[in-house]
This record gives structure tokens, sequence and C-alpha cells, in this order.
């Protein structure tokens, strides 16, 4: 098991917004977590990758116990997530974007004597990010120039860029056209070839489609867990979820 | 402009710098190489600075706490211990090292206006100290040093002749500090502190530990300013509370806002154009500040980004087209 979350729950002062949750990501798997507006997806993903610590609940990456770890701890121990409002560095180049990224796995990330060097493939690497989420013509406009589309784009760019073994994709095709976000779909999808991913999506056709196992949740609890086949006959999910579709 | 010019432009400054004694007193004033000696210490300042304001994002309205804390370890150290400069240095730099460390840590735990404010209430702490302490300090009125020495202590030891000498060593040490900021800047270290500066949350999303990378950016810039501090003092051979007041903290504020933020020479040009043109205004007219004001308000109006920063964006623009 690649990644296992123990009962967690959270609450913002009086907001119980996770209740006891509890979940599983097999190494290679794609999961979709899918829910209502307000379900507490998000903040699911935020009390996962270290925005906040659960207050109660266990989390174990690759069998260790990362409960409560800062993001960056996580970041280097291999996960990496992306934002469902674009959350890059606007005054910097998409280029720059990726490199930032990338540099952070390197030798001497953080080194003021020590220079990036060529061996180190920064650039290469770069570019094939680039080349990979089909920003490589867009590499020297400043992000904050950038199509919408293409911003969201780089916030995936910018996730990869970290080598990670586990993706938090936070809500990818958020605010894009139908056309774009069958694109974004098809990038995931090659994505889910090479490194775990869990998935925030809406369009639940897409979400069936591309997923290989499906956790739902409604106001911070789990309601069902299973394959997109298993979620589509749940009663329960059909009721508070499906219902209107 | 190209790298080659900005290179040209560079070693010409420096050229005029090094020239700039012999012309004094045929062409000008001994007075000059005196005042450029200051705005060369205040230049040294001014480049640490730019990585903590500039380039991490954080403004400090108490970098004169690190200023005043080398001007007094180098009192102290002249006066009971050895005038030696370098001693004087190595004892500032580990002072710094201290006080740098905890007002670092407890303010990088906050930002915006409240780092600004906290750095200025511990800057405010060392000042009343200074002012108060009078027994060990002199309080208000200071304490005059005898004069500092060059060479390995014990051995051989050289004063410094004045005022082209120390001219001569405030430019190498300033010469040195540029080149350190903008290693420092050019570094994967300077790189992440622009991300922290455009973005930090998702700095530490993407693996760097931005606490620490911000206190060790506030570490870099407090050193520059305690040298320069050591090099103050010395050339002053007196110190005085007044160099730990916060109007110090604010003027370093005021010249890198006017020569430009985040360009690592833009505030040195800040500096120059304060201080000398200070100089000038105030020998015309008594009330000088006001057009030195005026001057700032229709900079931050006209060109918010100084004005190194707003002749680069010209000049990208030009090359644009």
């Amino acid at each position: 098991m690649l990644l296992q979350v123990n009962d967690i729950t959270k609450s913002f002062s009086q907001l119980r917004v996770l209740t006891d949750l509890s979940f599983e990501v097999k190494k290679g798997e794609l999961k979709a977590i899918i829910g209502p507006n307000g379900a507490g997806k998000t903040t699911l993903f935020n009390t996962i990758t270290g925005r906040y610590a659960p207050d109660s609940g266990t989390i174990l990456f690759q069998g260790k116990d990362v409960t409560g770890l800062k993001p960056h701890n996580l970041s280097r121990m291999g996960i990496a997530r992306s934002f469902q409002i674009n959350n890059f560095f606007s005054n910097l180049t998409t280029r720059e974007n990726i490199h930032l990224a990338f540099q952070s796995v390197l030798k001497g990330s953080t080194s003021i004597w020590r220079n990036i060097r060529k061996e180190d493939s920064l650039e290469e690497r770069s570019t094939e990010i680039m080349e990979w989420i089909g920003l490589l013509e867009q590499r020297d406009e400043l992000a904050m120039n950038l199509s919408y589309g293409d911003q969201r784009k780089l916030e995936i760019g910018l996730a990869l860029g970290t080598n990670p073994s586990l993706l938090f994709l936070d809500e990818p095709t958020s605010g894009m056209s139908r056309f774009e976000s069958g694109a974004m779909i098809k990038l995931i999808e090659a994505l889910s070839e090479r490194v775990t991913i869990v998935l925030i999506e809406h369009d639940i056709e897409l979400v069936m489609k591309v997923s290989d196992s499906i956790l739902v949740i409604n106001y911070g609890e789990k309601i069902a867990e299973g394959t997109p086949a298993e979620i589509e006959k749940n009663d329960e999910v059909q009721r508070v979820y499906l219902g209107g579709l | 402009m190209s790298a080659f010019y900005r290179k040209i432009l560079l070693l010409a400054t420096l050229l005029v710098l090094v020239l700039f004694p012999f012309g004094a007193p045929g062409l000008y004033s001994g007075y000059y190489v005196d005042l450029f000696t200051k705005i060369m210490i205040f230049g040294i300042v001014l480049l640490g600075f730019d990585i903590l304001a500039g380039y991490t994002g954080l403004v400090s309205l108490g970098h004169a706490m690190f200023f005043g804390l080398g001007g007094y370890s180098s009192a102290f150290i002249i006066i009971h211990l050895s005038s030696n400069l370098f001693v004087c240095l190595i004892v500032a730099l580990l002072a710094t090292l201290v006080v740098g460390l905890v007002v670092g840590y407890f303010s990088t735990q906050t930002k915006d206006i409240f780092f600004v404010f906290l750095t200025l209430a511990f800057a405010q702490f060392l000042y009343l100290t200074a002012f108060n302490l009078t027994t060990v300090t002199g309080g208000d009125n200071g304490l005059s040093l005898p004069q500092v020495t060059l060479g390995i202590p014990g051995l051989w030891e050289t004063l410094i002749p004045r005022p082209s000498g120390f001219y001569y060593l405030v430019l190498v040490f300033l010469v040195l500090s540029f080149l350190y900021c903008r290693r420092v800047i050019k570094s994967p270290f300077g790189r992440v502190l622009v991300g922290i500066r455009e973005n930090e949350e998702r700095v530490s999303f993407l693996g760097y530990n931005v606490r620490l990378l911000k206190i060790k950016a506030f570490m870099i810039s407090a050193f520059f300013a305690a040298i320069a501090g050591v090099l103050f003092a010395t050339y002053q051979e007196f110190v005085s509370p007044e160099m730990l007041h916060w109007s110090i903290s604010g003027d370093f504020i005021l010249m890198s806002v006017l020569g430009g933020m985040g360009t690592l020479i833009g505030p040195v040009v800040g500096g120059v154009i304060l201080l000398w043109g200070g100089d000038v205004l105030s020998s015309l007219t008594e009330n000088w500040m006001i057009f030195i004001g005026g001057f700032f308000v229709l900079m931050i109006i006209l060109a918010p980004k100084g004005v190194v920063g707003t002749i680069s964006d010209l000049l990208n623009t030009e090359k644009r087209k």
C-alpha cells in the first residue's frame, strides 16, 4: 500500500470538516475522490499534503507515519500536489517555474556555492516536462500571461517537477471548457502510467472513465469506495451525489 | 542591456572609484573622498539588505540593529582588547550570529507588516539598551575609540592612512560584498529566495524549507550590515546610539526603494542619490529634506521600481521592439 489514511478527523473551530475518514491508495492506481461541493475534498488534500495537521488519525506513506509533517518534508518523500486555484509563480516564466520545481530534487538545491551543473540535467528534464504538458513553446512567457488552460497545465507541471511517486491533483480541469478538460484528462491518463495519482474531479463521466477506484465523500464522511462499476451501482451514492443526473 | 555592456559599465564605475581619490584636492575638495567612503559603507549594507528585502521580499525595519551592533562590537574590542580590524570584524560577526539568529528565528515566523514591526521592536530594544546603559555604552554621548589598525595582531600592525587609505579599504570590502551577493542571487539558493518572494506557500510544497531559507537570507543581510557597522565606527572613531536608531533602518528602505529593490545594484544607486544628493542640496538650502521627500514621492508614483528597475525595464522593452 502506497498511502494509508486511518480515521482522520479535522475541524475548524466548531465546524467538523472530516470525520473518521479512512482510505488507501495502491501503488500505480488512479484514485478519484468525488463528492458534492463542500464535502471536504480539498480539506482532505490539505490534511494529507501537510497544509494542516489532522486533529486525530494517522497517515502512512510507504509504511512510514507522516502524520502532521510539513509540506516540504512530504514533498521530499515523494508526495506532490497541484492546486484547485492556480498557485504558481506569476512573475516568473514557464521555464523558471519548472526549474524551481525540479531544482528542489537536485543535490545542492539551495546551495550558495554550488551551481546547477549540466550533469544535473535541469534544462533537459525541464524541457521534457514542458514538452509533456505541452508548454514548450510558451517557455519564455511569464506565467501570468499564459492562457487559462495553459496555466492549469503549468500547475500540474510544477507538481510533476519534484519527481513525485504520489501525485495529488486538485480539480485540474476546474474552469476549463469541455474541450480543454478532455485534453487535460488525456494528459492525466498518460501520467497515470508513470505515477500514482489521487484526483479530485467534478466531471463524473470523466471520473468513471479514467479512474481505477473511486472514493465518495459527503459532509466529511466516506459514503462509498470501490471501482467505477461498483460506485455506479451504489444506492447511497446515487442518492447523495448522482441523484440529479 | 546585454551582459556585456553591463559588465563594461560596472568596470567603468570601478575604475572611476579607484581613481577618485587622486582628483582631490586638485579637482574637488578632499571632503568628497570622505563622503564617498561613507556612501560606500552604506552600499555594503544595501547589497546585503537587497537579498533580504528585494529578493526574499522580507522588508526589515530593524537593520540598523546590526549596523550598530557591528559598530559597538568594534568599539568595545578596540577600547578593551585589540585595535586590529580583523579582530573587530570577527567579534562583530560572532555577535551578529547570536543576535541575528534570535531575531531571525522569531521574525521569520511572521511576514508583511508584522515582520516589519517585529524587526523594528528588536532594533528599538538594542537602541534603548545602548542609550540607557550609560556605564558601558556612554549612553547618548557615545564612545570615542582609538584608531584601528590593519595587520597581524602582535606581529605587525599599521594604522590606516586617511582619508584615501580607508577609502580603498572600504572599496575593497564593497567590491567583495558585491561579488558575494551576486554569487548569492545567481545561486540555486538565490533562485529559491525569489520563489519565496513570489509565492511562499508553493515553494514549501515544492520541497523547500521556507523558514530555514528565510533565516539564512536574514543572517546574510545581517552580516553585511554588521561589517559595514565595523567600518563605519572605525572610520568615524566614534559610536553612538544614532547608529542603532530606527531612522537609519528607514534610510536603508528608502535608498532601496529609490534605487530599485531586487536589482542588487539598485539600492546602492539609491544610497548614492540620497547621500550625495542630500549633501549637495543641504549646501544649497536649509529645507533640503523637502526636496528629497518630493523626489521620493515622485519616484514612487512615476517609477515604483526605482531608478535601476525602471531603466532596465525600459531597456528590455526597447530590445523587444
